[in-house]
Order: structure tokens, then C-alpha cells, then sequence
């Protein structure tokens, strides 16, 4: 027997099929409408995977473009710290040179040395700078001025202060205040006070030494600044690689979640002829019947 | 002997009925075109008993004579074996829909990939712990920190509280099944009794025998089975098999009420002897031991396993360093399971960033949550080293991992549901082959029986004018 086929079953076929391209066709909307490849894991169990891995270390590139970004503010605001020690220091160089002149009185001397002990607060002002809440140059005892006084003593430790810019890297931001000033006893702040000692004495020889020894604490100021330059520059590369890095991470997430428009359009396009096509031959078809002919 | 004068007369009349009777069951043919399980029926016709002629001397009519037709019964066209197949397949496709419907439950109690789910929350916590260790002498990175701890527990409880939600519901719906199953079991039973005393006074009870199966269907929907007939039309019904197997229509014994248990669905899952329906699905959401939520390697499962390891870790590596008392870091989680995690540090400065805290204090040490984000030596508390508890992957590898098999399942049961819509499709098609009404066929069969029924109508006539002659003008001579 030749097989028989009702019009219950062409009806049933017809909304099965019907059913399935509109199906298709919703999808390839959604995809044109929101671009989006991957809504949920079953859309692509293994590719949610690899979006989501995507997605953490995006966000860790952010936060390492954060840190970074800190972490430049921070080595500006040492900078200028350190700007302000050494430009104290030329100055009472300058003012020490004036007082070994040989022609002052006392009482010009003793203005001087007024002067000096001006400058050293200021050298003092600078070392105790902060950034934010946190002491610059107090290693990781941030919450206490490192020279806070009344002595000259260093009340800060010499631990690392790091920032981690990227896995595993970390760039090292803080320099103790002792790096700068020189070990306690015999630091810069005590080599003013002696230089103010000996111009008050009118002691030659005392302010010849004292001056060498400025000169010599204004060159180490002046590598650690170097030193800063070297980091913050270095941070300069890492922020555009950083960059970089943030970029290639979206455009790979974007293969992977993302759909190709052009090609979304063409698969709507394509959905939609065929949903046109079957609408057209299959009301056609179950239009028919014998009974238009009876 | 002769054949009786009126004999024409009564074969006519035989063609006529015979007709009118093929005419009616067309005409039900036509009006159940669209009823659901509705069978097709013909009058199946054969030639009336043929009348011998006894007489060996008579030479006027040899052999036997046709005496027309007659319509032995009303034939109900089906075939049992495509019925147990098309069942087959109702029983699948109720299983993968079942199936896809709750796993996109599943699929949204994650929320993955988006920015609401656990793994950002994740991102969300291990950057604001890295903007810690970048400024730990600050309070509102400190205090943005504890925000996020807070944030992740409670993710961990929202898709935790949303998976139990969704086997809670299978749950219920399993004991729905029950009363369903029930319901159906009762309909049938007193349906065998109905067509049992039809088929014994000689009936042929179709529609009957249509309600019936199409109350199996529907009991395929729910529970795989498998059913025989008896010579009296009474079917007998079994649930599952082998040792498991529940007896849900016999018209011999006397049932329970309800003559299925919610244990022996749960049990006949355990065995395996439960493989598809809609019960099927629910007890794949449902099953505390093969479960796919909360059986051994069920979704909520292994989110408890990640949250007890990961809780554990963070304090472990929270008490390695010191927060800004220059104590050691007090636990930053609590809680024994996903739904019961807590973050309970409260306070900024309980934050134990600092690696070391060499005296006066050292608030811009944030060494130690460095050393959490870039630790990587398998067992220690770090975010890339491996844990043997979570089968020998970070804490982020695996949740990911959680996800891609939240993602397969899916997907297995999308394309399970795809390739039981085709089946289903097929078998109704070989049943609608054999069972389906055809408009086309009825209508030919009404314009063949319409002709049938007039020409034994005319045949009537000439009958009637050939007695008016015998009659009416037969034996007039000299009248």
C-alpha cells in the first residue's frame, strides 16, 4: 500500500516546521539586536569558559591600570618632595658660602644661620611629605611623619612599599627616608644643625667641612630622584602596555562572546526567506482539497 | 424449488443499508478530523451468505446465488507497535522538555556570562583586594574591600538559595506525579471494565478504545511503561521493570490507592529502571545522590565544595597577616556551605593587608594580600595555586569549570529535546499513516458509497417495475 498522508499530518508538519525556522529566526534577532554571541553556558558551554577567563583578567588589567595610574600620582608627589629637599640644600649651600665670607659681622652671621634653620624645616617639611594619608618616606610606617622631631632621628623602617602591576610584577614605589638624609647621627638635618653651630662660632673650617658635606647630601637627594625618574618612567611603559594589553583581551573576548554583524544579518536574512518561503507553500498546499473540485 | 419473487428486492435493500451505513461512518471519519487520538473507522463490507439452490434437478439457476452485502463491523484502523513507539518517544520528548526548561532555571541561577554573576563578584573581590595591597594605609579601599567580601557570600547565597529552588519544585512536581499517574490508572481501569462488557455482548467499542489510548499517551508522558492487551480488550499496565516495577492497571487484582508511591518512583530512578517522562527529569533536578544539583557531582555540590575551600583558604591566608592593630587577621568568612556564607569582618582597620608589623606599625605594608594574589604554590592559600579539595584546580579554574558542565548539560538536553521533537514527529506521522483521516480518501469513499446507495436505489426500482409487470399485468387475458 502506498503511503498515506492526511491533512492532519501536512498541518502538524507544516507548524512543526513553521515552528523551527521562527525559532531560528528569533535567535538570529536577538543576535542582530544585542550583538551578543553567547547570553548563557549551553549557548556555548566551553566558549563561556574562555569569556569568563577573559573576564578576570580584564578586570585584573583594569585594577593594574589603577594601581599603576596610583602609583605615578605617588611618584610625582615624591618627586616634588624631593625637589623642595634639594632645592633647601643649594640654598643653604648658597647661604653657608655667604657666612665663610670673611667680612660678616656676627650679627649677620647669626641672620644666617636664622636662615639655615629656616631651610632645614623646610628640608625637614619635604622628607615628612605625604601623598594622600600615607608618609612618602617612612617605608611602610606610613601613618607617622619619619622626622617628626624634635630630633633628627628616623622614625620609619626601611620596608619595601610595592605596587603589583601585573601577575607576579610589582614595581617598588617608596625610597626610606634614610636612603635620602643618610643614616641617623650623621644625617643631613645633623649636618645643618652642626653647619649652624660652627657659622654661629664663626668656625672656618667647620663650615668649609659642613659645606662639602651639604654638597655631598645634595647629590645623594638628587640620585634618589634619578632613581624615582627611572621607575616612573618604567611605570610610563607599563601603563601603555597595559593598554595595549586591555585592548587585545577585549577584541579576544569579543571573537568569543561577541557576533560577526555582517554575518548575523545574513543568517536573519536568510531565516526570514525561508520562514516566507514555507508560510507561502504550505498555506498554499492545505488550501486544496478535493472539495474544490466536487 | 425457486428463489423467492421479492429476493431482488432484498438485495437491493441489503446494498442500500449497507451503504447508508458505509455513508455514517464516513461522516464520523469526517467530524473527528481534529480530534486528538481519534481513529479512523471503516465499515468493513462482505457479500451476504450466498443462497444454494438444493434442488439437483433444477437447471435455472446453477451454483449459488449472491444474496448482496453486509457490513461485518466497524473497523478501527491501528497498529499496537507503532502505538508502543510513538509512546517511546512522547515519553523522551516529556524528559528533555522537562529537562531543558529546568536547566535554563539552572543556567539563570548563574547568570553566567554577565556582570551579576559569581565570577565577576570574584573579579570584584580580588581587585579590591589588590587596590588594598596597592594602598593599604587607605580606609576606603579598605572598606571597598570588605563591600565586595560581603558581595561574593551573598552571590554564593542567591545562586545557592535559586539552585535548591529549582530541585525544591522538582520535588513538588514529583508528588503531583504521583496523584497524576493516579488519576490516570483509575480512568483506565474503568475504561477496561466499559470495553470489556462491550467486546462481550459482540460490540466493537472504538471510541472507547480511542479514549483509552490516548490516556496512555499521556501516561507516557509521565513515566516509561509497558502495557499487553487480553483477549477481552482489557490492557494490563507496568511501570518500570525488574524489581522495581509497579503494576498500574490489572483488571485481576485488586490495586492500592493511589496505586503508585512517591518512594517507588524514587526508587525504580535509583535502579535506573525509571528512564523517561516527565518524573524522569524531575528526579534528575531533584535526586539527592545522582542528582544533577545535589547528587555527588551536582552543581550545588561542587558550589559547596568551593565555598568551604575558598572560605578556608581566605581565613588561612587572612591569619597570615596583620591588620592595622598589628594583630593577626581574624577570619574574613564563615559558614559550612555556599548558602551559608558569610563574610564577617566589619572593620577597616580589621583588614589584615601587612605582611609583617615591625613596631611603631607598618599601615602601608600590604605585602600579604600581595602575596594572596600572585601565590601560586599548589595547596597554599593563594588565587593561581591549586587545591588538591577541588581536584587539583584554583578556586576561579574551578567555578569555571561548574559552569562549563552547567553549560553542557544544557545544552545535552536542548539537543536530546531536538531529536525526540523529530522522533515524536516521525512516529506520529507512521501512526497518522495508518490512523489519520484523510479528507481527500473520505471524501472519495462518500462520493463512492453516495453512488453505491443510488444505484442499489435504482436497482430497487427496476425490481419494483419488473414486479408491476408480474403483477399488475401478468394473467389479464380476457380480463
Amino acid at each position: 500500500m502506498a503511503l498515506r498522508i492526511t491533512q492532519n499530518q501536512l498541518a502538524n508538519q507544516f507548524t512543526v516546521d513553521v515552528n523551527n525556522i521562527y525559532t531560528r529566526m528569533a535567535k538570529a534577532q536577538q543576535q542582530v539586536s544585542d550583538g551578543r554571541r553567547i547570553t548563557k553556558p549551553s549557548d556555548d558551554p566551553f566558549g563561556t569558559g574562555q569569556v569568563m577567563g577573559f573576564d578576570t583578567q580584564i578586570a585584573d588589567v583594569r585594577q593594574y591600570q589603577a594601581n599603576v595610574g596610583d602609583s605615578m600620582s605617588f611618584m610625582n608627589a615624591a618627586d616634588a618632595a624631593l625637589d623642595s629637599v634639594t632645592n633647601a640644600l643649594q640654598k643653604i649651600r648658597e647661604k653657608a658660602l655667604q657666612a665663610a665670607n670673611g667680612t660678616n659681622g656676627p650679627a649677620d652671621r647669626a641672620s644666617i644661620a636664622t636662615e639655615i634653620q629656616q631651610l632645614k624645616e623646610i628640608v625637614r617639611d619635604g622628607i615628612n611629605a605625604q601623598h594622600g594619608d600615607a608618609y612618602i618616606f617612612g617605608g611602610t610606617a606610613t601613618n607617622g611623619a619619619p622626622y617628626a622631631g624634635p630630633g633628627n632621628g628616623y622614625a620609619g623602617n626601611g620596608n619595601v612599599m610595592s605596587r603589583r602591576v601585573g601577575q607576579g610584577q610589582s614595581v617598588q614605589l617608596n625610597v626610606p627616608g634614610t636612603a635620602v638624609l643618610g643614616p641617623n647621627g650623621t644625617n643631613t638635618l645633623d649636618i645643618i644643625d652642626q653647619l649652624v653651630v660652627d657659622i654661629n662660632a664663626n668656625n672656618f673650617a667647620g663650615m668649609s667641612a659642613g659645606m662639602a658635606q651639604v654638597v655631598a647630601q645634595t647629590d645623594q637627594a638628587l640620585n634618589v630622584r634619578t632613581q624615582l625618574g627611572a621607575t616612573a618612567s618604567r611605570l610610563e611603559t607599563l601603563q601603555t602596555r597595559l593598554d595595549l594589553t586591555e585592548e587585545r583581551l577585549l577584541g579576544a573576548r569579543s571573537d568569543v562572546a561577541d557576533v560577526d554583524a555582517a554575518e548575523a544579518y545574513m543568517q536573519f536574512q536568510q531565516q526570514q526567506t525561508m520562514y516566507q518561503a514555507a508560510l507561502a507553500a504550505g498555506t498554499r498546499i492545505m488550501q486544496t482539497s478535493i472539495l474544490d473540485f466536487i | 424449488m425457486y428463489k423467492s419473487t421479492f429476493m431482488g428486492l432484498n438485495t437491493a435493500l441489503r446494498g442500500v443499508l449497507a451503504h447508508q451505513n458505509a455513508l455514517d461512518v464516513t461522516g464520523h471519519n469526517i467530524a473527528n478530523i481534529s480530534t486528538d487520538g481519534y481513529t479512523r473507522q471503516r465499515a468493513e463490507m462482505v457479500t451476504a451468505p450466498a443462497w444454494s439452490n438444493s434442488s439437483t434437478l433444477s437447471a435455472t439457476t446453477p451454483g449459488q446465488m449472491g444474496t448482496g452485502v453486509e457490513v461485518l463491523r466497524i473497523e478501527r484502523l491501528r497498529d499496537q507497535f507503532i502505538d508502543a513507539s510513538v509512546r517511546q518517544q512522547f515519553g523522551r520528548q516529556a524528559d528533555s522538555q522537562a529537562m531543558v526548561e529546568q536547566m535554563a532555571q539552572v543556567e539563570a541561577a548563574f547568570g553566567e556570562p554577565g556582570d551579576t554573576g559569581l565570577n565577576a563578584l570574584m573579579n570584584n573581590y580580588f581587585s579590591a583586594m589588590d587596590a588594598v595591597a596597592s594602598n593599604p594605609q587607605s580606609t576606603s579601599a579598605r572598606q571597598a574591600f570588605i563591600a565586595a567580601g560581603n558581595a561574593l557570600a551573598q552571590g554564593f547565597n542567591q545562586v545557592s538559595t535559586d539552585l535548591q529552588a529549582i530541585a525544591a519544585q522538582s520535588d513538588q512536581r514529583l508528588n503531583q506525579t504521583v496523584t497524576d499517574i493516579d488519576g490516570i490508572s483509575q480512568r483506565i481501569t474503568a475504561l477496561n471494565a466499559e470495553i470489556r462488557n462491550a467486546i462481550e455482548h459482540g460490540h466493537q467499542p472504538n471510541d472507547l478504545l480511542d479514549e483509552r489510548d490516548r490516556l496512555m499517551d499521556n501516561l507516557s508522558k509521565l513515566v516509561n511503561f509497558t502495557s499487553t492487551e487480553s483477549a477481552l480488550g482489557e490492557v494490563t499496565i507496568v511501570a518500570f521493570s525488574g524489581g522495581t516495577a509497579v503494576t498500574l492497571v490489572n483488571p485481576a487484582l485488586a490495586l492500592p490507592s493511589p496505586v503508585i508511591t512517591r518512594a517507588q518512583i524514587d526508587a525504580a530512578f535509583a535502579a535506573g529502571t525509571l528512564t523517561s517522562g516527565r518524573a524522569h527529569a524531575d528526579e534528575m533536578m531533584f535526586d539527592p545522590i545522582l542528582g544533577v544539583i545535589n547528587g555527588g557531582g551536582g552543581f550545588a555540590t561542587q558550589l559547596d565544595n568551593l565555598a568551604v575551600e575558598f572560605a578556608g583558604d581566605m581565613n588561612a591566608a587572612h591569619a597570615a597577616g596583620f591588620d592595622l592593630t598589628g594583630a593577626a587577621g581574624a577570619p574574613l568568612f564563615a559558614g559550612g556551605g555556599a548558602a551559608t556564607l558569610a563574610f564577617v569582618l566589619t572593620s577597616p582597620n580589621g583588614v589584615a593587608a601587612a605582611s609583617s608589623w615591625a613596631a611603631p606599625g607598618e599601615p602601608g605594608n600590604g605585602g600579604n594580600f600581595a602575596l594572596i594574589l600572585d601565590d601560586a604554590t599548589p595547596g597554599n592559600p593563594g588565587r593561581l595555586a591549586t587545591q588538591a579539595a577541588l581536584g587539583g584546580v584554583s578556586w576561579e579554574n574551578y567555578y569555571s569549570s561548574i559552569i562549563t558542565s552547567v553549560g553542557s548539560q544544557a545544552e545535552t538536553s536542548m539537543r536530546d529535546m531536538k531529536n525526540a521533537d523529530v522522533l515524536v514527529q516521525m512516529a506520529r506521522g507512521r501512526r497518522d499513516q495508518v490512523s489519520g483521516v484523510s479528507m481527500d480518501e473520505e471524501m472519495s469513499n462518500m462520493l463512492r458509497f453516495q453512488h453505491a446507495y443510488n444505484a442499489s436505489a435504482r436497482v430497487m426500482t427496476a425490481m419494483d417495475e419488473v414486479l408491476d409487470v408480474l403483477i399488475n399485468r401478468m394473467g389479464r387475458v380476457g380480463l
